[in-house]
């Protein structure tokens, strides 16, 4: 295999909260050349944003850690580097822009000083230089009359004005490596479109990989080459994009698949929810984490947790962390399209939420990333 | 801006109108006059009436206060009914001390507050954090005269290294200054460490660390300038309460200043004292909270000043 951009190896993050440790990040590997492009889909609470996080080492710390595995990016473990070399990273040769760009820009600083900064910083540009490239860079993400609004502040832009800000900002310096951790989830539908175009087009013209995260499989389809799958802090499902709609491989996926409207089905098709709650990150189930919600379900799920592997009738990088569709598995010739498994098991499944302690019902909450401040 | 200031500052004269009619009314409602018997000296009835018309106190008290107003727009103070000697001379003489010892409490507890509620905010829950709590709640729950008295028993009367009677050397300074400081400042402290620890969870500041910007310029570039917004709010009262607020202290170190007059003028009914002092005092508030609504506007660019 050709030299990699990025490399993680057995990634595992964990928060040390009151309630226990969160394994946010539970073994996470995968790897990406130059110039690609991915998706991390999965729902809120799945460790998505705390791998990007963690790929830039951000994780607020404490409670936050980073306990084990590598992340090798450009021939070097980030893990392993100083404060230094990180920050010479951050910005400049791994960008991330954020989900919300209400509260990610800062309010009482002009939006060029918060361009220009990273301009100064890294590419050691002097203060108008970095102005020029400024405006430059607004115009390159369509702000109308970029010069003009140079000095304007965060809330004298629209949402998703602000987000194409972001953009600009994480194009500034040219960086190998672009995170973009649910960028649209923020915006209305309209705005989402144009924004995921800009970032497609920018970040081919700027020959810039990019990690895409969303809840949203669809709107990681027209956008990357290859998805990643991830349930409750592991990847349980790797496949190009192609692949990954026409042959998903994992009862998740499937169950995702189910949950996102088509325009080439019939009206009155019911959407099929994903029955369940994701687990709880602290003691996560010691088999297959999906297997509480699985209707496909069998015995051997819930003793052994299987690994991510190659999955017979598939392309040869098709890898699923699936029992049933394994070689030999009893869901290899599954079409999930026919098959809604076991109604019996969704009915279970569907009465054990009801019976959950109310307080325990709330879906799939991000992990605390901060603690509450003590009460004095 | 400038029409904002501007008409911020017109505003000041119907306010003072109403202070004035607002004093003038509750200080004459007060029993007791100016001339009442007197321990010292016991006047006779004749001569309270004719000092009584001298100073026109017999006329009827809405009479009194237009006559009051025409002198004050004319610049003229009055006579103090007790000392004797123009308002705007003791004024004079008491307001420089007072400026000196709020403006230097001011000073002292803005440069231990500010640093500290940082510092606190930064390592939030280890020992420095606890010591600046420590410090913040003997500064907001013990009255500044009881810390008055500990410090002069200790520095005054014990070790003989400050003195605590009178002003004019900054020995003389170091004590009524703190102690007037610690009050206010421990309250800021407060403030600045919540609001510091508010800024520094936002996402701008995540945002900021992802430009891999130094931790420094994270904190004093993009989270200190948001901090600061509540900060100044509180500020401004602060300031004002820091330049009257003194009446005690001032007692205490036997400072001559503006409090100490200001408690004997309402002790003795010396009407045109009252007045003055109020007015000043009210004055001094507006322009300090009218600085504080420009140094808002300047901080926080989505308040528009206008």
């Amino acid at each position: 295999m050709a030299q990699q951009l990025l490399e993680v190896n057995d990634l595992h993050t964990q928060f040390f909260t009151r309630d226990g440790v969160v394994h946010a990040v539970d073994g996470v590997s995968f790897e990406l050349a130059a110039g690609e492009t991915l998706g991390i889909v999965g729902e809120s609470g799945c460790g998505k944003s705390v791998t990007a996080l963690s790929l830039m080492r951000l994780i607020p710390q404490p409670p936050g850690r980073i306990t084990q595995g590598s992340i090798v990016f450009d021939g070097q473990d980030v893990l392993k580097m100083d404060d230094d070399d990180v920050r010479s990273i951050r910005g400049n040769n791994i960008a991330m822009i954020f989900q919300d760009p209400m509260t990610s820009l800062n309010p009482v600083l002009t939006i060029s000083r918060q361009i220009s900064e990273a301009l100064e910083l890294h590419l050691k540009m002097d203060k108008s230089e970095a102005r020029k490239r400024t405006t430059e860079l607004l115009d390159l993400v369509g702000i109308a009359s970029a010069k003009k609004r140079l000095d304007d502040y965060p809330h004298q832009f629209s949402g998703g004005m602000r987000q194409r800000v972001m953009i600009a900002m994480a194009l500034s310096c040219n960086p190998k490596l672009i995170l973009a951790d649910e960028p649209t989830t923020a915006l209305d539908v309209t705005i989402q479109a144009q924004i995921l175009d800009l970032l497609k087009t920018l970040a081919r013209e700027f020959r810039t990989a990019f990690i895409l995260i969303t809840h949203d499989l669809g709107v990681v389809a027209g956008m990357t080459q290859r998805i990643h799958v991830m349930y409750a802090g592991k990847i349980v499902e790797k496949a190009d994009t192609t692949e990954l709609f026409a042959n998903p491989k994992m009862p998740y996926t499937w169950g995702l698949l189910r949950s996102i409207p088509r325009l080439d089905e019939h009206r009155k098709a019911k959407l099929v929810p994903i029955e369940g709650l994701p687990p709880d990150l602290i003691a996560p189930p010691p088999g297959c984490r999906f297997e509480p919600r699985c209707q496909y379900r069998h015995d051997v799920c819930k003793e052994k947790e299987p690994e991510l592997t190659h999955i017979p009738n598939a392309k040869s990088d098709h890898e699923a962390r699936c029992w049933g569709t394994q070689q030999g598995g009893w869901l290899v010739d599954t079409d999930w399209r026919r098959e809604i498994g076991d109604t019996r098991l969704l009915e279970e499944i569907k009465k054990e939420v009801a019976d959950l302690p109310p307080e325990t019902k709330k879906d799939g909450e991000e992990p605390p990333i901060v603690p509450p401040p003590p009460v004095h | 801006m400038l029409r904002y200031v501007i008409r911020r500052l017109l505003l000041i004269i119907p306010t003072m109108f109403f202070v004035a009619l607002i004093t003038f009314t509750l200080a004459h409602a007060a029993p007791g006059s100016p001339f009442d018997k007197n321990a010292n000296r016991t006047l006779p009835q004749e001569t309270i009436d004719r000092l009584n018309r001298y100073y026109g106190i017999d006329q009827p008290i809405p009479i009194q206060f237009v006559d009051y107003l025409g002198n004050l727009i004319r610049g003229d103070l009055g006579l103090s009914l007790t000392r004797q000697r123009p308002v705007a001379d003791i004024i004079g003489q008491g307001i420089g001390t007072t400026a000196q010892l709020g403006i230097g409490a001011l000073v002292i507890a803005l440069s231990f507050s500010i640093p500290l509620g940082i510092i606190s905010a930064l390592k939030q829950n280890t020992p420095i954090d606890y010591l600046s709590l420590l410090i913040a709640t003997i500064g907001t729950t013990i009255p500044g005269f009881v810390t008055a008295i500990f410090l002069i028993y200790i520095f005054g009367v014990s070790l003989h290294l400050l003195p605590f009677v009178g002003w004019g050397s900054w020995q003389h300074m170091v004590m009524p200054m703190f102690v007037l400081a610690l009050g206010p400042g421990a309250f800021l402290t407060q403030i600045t460490r919540a609001s510091m620890l508010e800024a520094i969870r936002q996402d701008y500041v995540r945002t900021a660390r992802s430009k891999g910007l130094r931790e420094r310029a994270v904190i004093v570039g993009h989270a200190l300038k948001n901090a600061l917004i509540p900060v100044a709010t509180i500020v401004g009262p602060a300031t004002a309460g820091l330049i009257t607020g003194s009446f005690i202290i001032e007692s205490l170190f036997n400072v001559p200043g503006m409090g100490r007059l200001y408690i004997i003028s309402i002790n003795a009914r010396d009407y045109p004292m009252i007045m003055s002092t109020t007015l000043l005092y009210a004055f001094i508030i507006m322009i300090a909270n009218i600085t504080v609504d420009i140094v808002y506007g300047v901080l926080d660019p989505r308040i528009k000043v206008a």
